[in-house]
């Protein structure tokens, strides 16, 4: 059950991202709409499977993703008037395939320290930014100093993610001082989270100029490259003694 | 580009270089995080914040210490919402003349409410998009003091007792052999631990001496589906003196073992006394600490951290903390959320060229 919902989420968003590069917009969002629903199923399948707020190890993550990406993308469109329907959709395709390979963990149960109010907010935050900054990297690649327009769309999804990138980093120290007894234990994927946000904090301190569009650019993509070791490379490497290791 | 700019950009740089020398995954050094060089560093940062905060208000200096007060006091409604709200609903569970104190602390959390609107709207009517970059800035700078000052004066004593017995804790030892006096007398009265009631099953098999976990076995109608195809009933797993969970031993030429998983733990919690004196009046209050929920006392948080099952009973490993610069740091956290949101989200938009897709 949850692998076919997973699977009919994926293909859904694959479809809306192909939709949307053929040129067929409306098609796009519908697509992209119907995916969000079948996500919504997946996610209540996960949560009854879990009997738990399903946000406990990599798989329910990856599941929980495209959930907050149909929310994000309306947003950004709201804000800036970009449709960026086909970035979203990838995204959230690339996430659904990931699931796809991770296995089920059926007998996963919440463990004491996660069974805090601030679980559900701080993962969700978290999510939602490495989202939308994921997302905020195409436009980025594809910005030239001739085009900057769409570097502009990107610095309004990094405006719109950093709030939750900080609520997910410090709320996480909050947490962690009523769990663990410190607020801050140089844990190696807090670090990895605190060096993703300084990047993302030097991009906005850069002033959107001509002579800065180098820089931005390149740490626009820097930024994602942290997201993706704060994320997933540092859960999958061997002996780090991380507290995170629920997570994976 | 602005001198201050390149001065804040090249701090960002030293600290995501240090954060990476301390976190590269595989050659990483962790003890690069308590150097001199990361202390410096903290110490530079946090005068650029303050300074930065400083400049960035410029003008508006008075507008943003009323802001910043409303933003204070709305955040403490939030809190007494929180708090008191919670309680409303736990004493309103417990039914019968836990009622009245469910009412009262309702009016309370209603109180809050009305701060937080309240001085939510003057914090809003005051600040705007620059003083909020400000306030984000000074935040930084409340986070850094609470760090500086557990960094020197913050106090961690594991501490191990034993569940139900007699032992009172009222003075912990410190690593360099000071004995320091509580203010209060802690004992544990009462340990629980509740597991989930989830049923797994593992094919063990026995090598080099000793059984080791092969494979999970799928369970289906109260049948166990071995790797080579064999099917076994569950009924058919049997308990044992001193094998606390069924278990069956396998027919066949290497020793196999189906057993019964242990289920993982739901909740653990200690049932604490804590004798105390208020206004000179001896009082005693009887506390359950869990994983979560810290007792606090006397400046000294006691935190749950762990428990082992010996011969002389349950031993409950606890971590009594006290922390100088903990309320600062916390104040500091919350202000930089805020701060950051209202300075991101309430910042001036663009309306960019609609693209195709």
């Amino acid at each position: 059950m949850i692998y076919l919902l997973t699977s009919l989420a994926l293909l859904l968003s694959a479809a809306s991202a192909l939709a949307a590069a053929w040129g067929t917009p409306p098609l796009a969002r519908l697509l992209f709409r119907a995916g969000w629903l079948v996500a919504l199923a997946l996610f209540v399948a996960n949560a009854m499977l879990a009997q738990a707020m399903p946000f406990g190890n990599m798989r329910h993550v990856l599941c929980f993703f495209p959930l907050v990406l149909l929310p994000a993308a309306a947003w950004v469109h709201h804000r800036t008037g970009a449709n960026l329907t086909s970035h979203f959709a990838a995204a959230a395709a690339i996430a659904l395939l990931g699931a796809l390979c991770m296995p089920l963990q059926a007998a996963w149960r919440q463990m004491p320290a996660l069974q805090s109010p601030w679980f559900a907010p701080h993962v969700t935050a978290y999510v939602l930014a490495y989202g939308l900054m994921a997302v905020a990297t195409v436009p980025a690649l594809r910005a030239t100093s001739a085009h900057p327009q769409r570097m502009q769309v990107a610095d309004a999804i990094v405006r719109l993610a950093l709030p939750g990138m900080t609520f997910g980093l410090w709320s996480g120290a909050l947490w962690a001082d009523a769990a663990w007894g410190r607020y801050w234990a140089w844990d190696i994927k807090e670090t990895w989270a605190l060096l993703t946000w300084l990047i993302y904090v030097a991009y906005l301190h850069l002033p959107a100029t001509t002579a800065c569009f180098p820089y931005r650019k390149a740490l626009l993509l820097l930024g994602f490259v942290a997201i993706i070791i704060t994320f997933l490379v540092v859960n999958f490497l061997p002996a780090t003694g991380s507290l995170h290791t629920y997570s994976m | 580009m602005r001198r201050s700019i390149t001065i804040t950009l090249m701090l960002i740089g030293a600290a995501c270089v240090l954060l990476l020398a301390g976190g590269f995954p595989l050659m990483g050094a962790p003890a690069v995080y308590r150097s001199g060089a990361m202390m410096l560093l903290g110490l530079l940062a946090a005068v650029a914040c303050a300074v930065a905060g400083w400049r960035i208000a410029a003008g508006e200096r008075l507008r943003l210490l009323g802001g910043l007060i409303c933003v204070f006091f709305a955040c403490a409604g939030l809190a007494a919402v929180w708090q008191f709200g919670s309680q409303a609903v736990e004493m309103a569970r417990l039914g019968g003349p836990m009622w009245f104190g469910a009412v009262g602390m309702g009016c309370t959390s209603i109180v809050g409410m009305l701060f937080t609107g309240l001085f939510g709207f003057f914090a809003k009517r005051a600040m705007h998009s620059r003083l909020w970059l400000a306030g984000a800035h000074w935040a930084l700078v409340l986070i850094a003091a609470g760090a500086y000052l557990d960094y020197c004066g913050e106090l961690r004593i594991p501490i191990t007792m034993t569940a139900g017995s007699t032992e009172k804790l009222s003075e912990v030892r410190t690593a360099d052999g000071t004995t320091l006096p509580l203010g209060f007398t802690l004992t544990v009265e009462q340990f629980e631990m509740t597991r989930y009631d989830t049923r797994s099953y593992t094919l063990h098999r026995f090598a080099q001496g000793r059984w080791q976990a092969v494979c999970p076995l799928p369970e289906s109608a109260g049948t166990l589906t071995l790797p080579d195809g064999k099917q076994v009933k569950v009924a058919e797993l049997r308990t044992a003196p001193g094998m606390p969970h069924p278990f069956l031993l396998l027919q066949g030429e290497a020793a196999q073992l189906i057993m019964q998983d242990v289920p993982p733990v739901r909740e653990y919690k200690a049932l604490c006394r804590v004798d105390t004196l208020y206004r000179g009046r001896p009082e005693t209050r009887r506390v359950t600490i869990k994983v979560n929920e810290p007792l606090s006392c006397k400046g000294w948080m006691v935190y749950l951290m762990n428990y082992r099952d010996t011969a002389t009973g349950t031993q409950v490993e606890l971590l009594m903390r006290r922390a100088p610069g903990r309320l600062l740091a916390l104040a500091g956290m919350v202000g930089l959320i805020l701060c950051c949101a209202f300075w991101c989200w309430g910042h001036s938009t663009f309306t960019a060229p609609a693209s195709k897709s």
